[in-house]
């Protein structure tokens, strides 16, 4: 038994989701406090027995004025408005949701706290436009970037996708499998923005180049919504006596396979996938690292619908950040939860047990080993 | 290149970074050295990342590398931008693991390629400032 093994296990046992909207009629606290409410109902707890709170509250709109309350909402803000009893333990950690799930992991295994709440919500106000870089000036990092008109539009990922290709001989019209297997599932999932989408690989390939390699539907697109989870030990999962994803395991791009070596399993034991697609092209490392495939062979590997449902991996079946929207992973992690408890509708993958969510750009990720409890 | 290129964003050099601008507006091109294992280091760190020394030194490179890697921007994101333009990745002859980001000048997009042979050139912008761009060796 390993040191990790002995410490005890966490599991999620509840999640909470909102509408998603390109026009939002209400404020991000509201969508904030509607997904929470939502997430402690489906854990089945009363509000006072959360004392633990998780966020990642940074807007990553180009033309986010970062003000809490209005386009963010941080601990400091969220905590007090959602009237819970003094949490033992609050955090805005960086890592995007995965980051959230891996720092609940350790308050809760440390003893801090015994529920603990993770919220995520996005605000894009009607009108705005997400990617307008609009400064005058680049300080720190982005001196180095802005100044050459980059940053905004996947630039960095463009990039990448571009030594991969050249490296791997990978085309367009490869990458095209992975939007239609997002805007199929898409079509399954009531909230998603592409719930009717009827994209084929003509309006695929007619898409404007955003970044080349990258066009327009290889862009996950801007929307507000809201999600929340509910975290608690194992232990205290069993005696609530409802479905809960166990985190199996957990590990970031330092060790990409990490979550999968340490829960002793590999690629041909994982039933289900939802793997952080903010841009296309980013399940390619995935496929690679994960051992689903060798590497620079992930554009091959995913054609046929291999990443669909009914597919070797069905992959982000709730339609992903490209046929959801850009709630940067918490659809992910919703999506997984609802897949290992057995309740993930029109697109359950039948005795789902292992699914691995991971979120984040390639070289900034967290990934876990999500299993039915 | 003598024409000036307005309205694009002004990088606010901090203590960090200010000897990199002022090697530009002297047309060098200078990037970051660790004096003891003289591994160059761009963009600019705090400290070298292996023996996490701070007094960095600054020094001069030939401003010859290879794009390796670009992507063109058919948006217009940023302010005095027209798209579309090829931001690249230029790999220094210098230190191959060093990648500088700039504009692929005084070339079609068409014409870029990975692994393409460039060069520095100085562009010149507003209120005295000068910015490293790469162009194509032909």
């Amino acid at each position: 038994m390993t040191a990790r093994q002995e410490l005890g296990g966490t599991a999620i046992i509840g999640v909470g989701f909102t509408d998603i909207t390109r026009r939002p009629e209400r404020g991000i606290g509201a969508y904030a406090v509607e997904a929470t409410r939502d997430a402690i109902a489906d854990a089945g707890l009363d509000r006072d027995q959360i004392d633990g709170y998780v966020g990642y509250p940074r807007s990553p709109s180009y033309s986010s004025a970062h003000f809490d309350g209005a386009d963010e909402v941080s601990a400091e803000y969220l905590v007090p408005a959602l009237g819970l009893p003094l949490p033992t333990w609050t955090a805005d950690v960086s890592g995007m949701v995965m980051g959230m799930v891996a720092a609940a992991r350790g308050a809760l295994l440390s003893g801090m706290c015994s529920y603990v709440l993770g919220v995520r919500a996005l605000y894009h106000q009607s009108g705005s436009r997400y990617s307008d870089a609009r400064e005058t000036s680049a300080g720190g990092v982005d001196q180095f970037s802005r100044p050459y008109g980059f940053g905004p539009g996947g630039g960095r990922h463009a990039q990448r996708l571009g030594q991969y290709n050249e490296r791997y001989g990978a085309t367009r019209d490869e990458l095209y499998a992975i939007v239609r297997a997002a805007h199929r599932h898409a079509r399954l999932n009531p909230v998603a923005y592409w719930r009717e989408s009827t994209l084929d690989r003509e309006a695929y390939l007619a898409g404007r180049w955003v970044a080349e390699p990258l066009s327009l539907y290889d862009c996950d697109l801007p929307v507000t919504g809201a999600g929340a989870f509910i975290m608690t030990t194992t232990e205290r999962a069993r005696e609530l006596g409802r479905p809960f994803a166990v985190v199996t395991s957990m590990s970031n791009s330092s060790r990409p396979d990490g979550a999968l070596v340490d829960a002793g399993l590999s690629a041909a034991d994982i039933d289900v996938c939802q793997l952080y697609d903010g841009f296309s092209s980013f399940p390619y490392f995935w496929y690679e690292a994960l051992g689903f495939c060798g590497e620079g062979e992930a554009h091959r590997f995913i054609q046929d619908g291999a990443i669909e449902l009914g597919g070797r991996i069905p992959t982000n079946t709730f339609g992903g950040s490209l046929g959801e929207g850009r709630l940067h992973g918490i659809g992910h992690l919703r999506e997984g939860f609802l897949q290992v408890t057995g309740r993930a509708g029109a697109s359950q993958v039948q005795g789902a047990e292992h699914c691995v969510v991971q979120v984040g750009a390639p070289d900034r990720s967290w990934l876990a080993v999500l299993s039915s409890g | 290149m003598n024409e000036t290129v307005l309205g694009r964003p002004v990088p606010l050099a901090d203590r960090h970074t200010e000897p990199y601008w002022a090697a530009a507006r002297r047309r060098e091109l200078y990037v970051q050295r660790c004096p003891d294992s003289h591994r160059l280091i761009h963009p600019s760190k705090p400290c070298c990342p292996e023996c996490l020394r701070t007094d960095l030194e600054w020094v001069p490179v030939s401003g010859a590398g290879r794009i390796w890697s670009f992507c063109t921007m058919w948006a217009g994101f940023v302010p005095g931008f027209q798209p579309p333009y090829v931001v690249a990745e230029v790999a220094l002859v210098e230190w191959p693991t060093l990648r500088l980001t700039a504009n692929i000048v005084g070339a079609e997009p068409a014409e870029v390629r990975i692994g393409a042979n460039v060069q520095v050139r100085f562009e010149e912008r507003e209120d005295g400032l000068v910015v490293p761009q790469f162009e194509l060796v032909r």
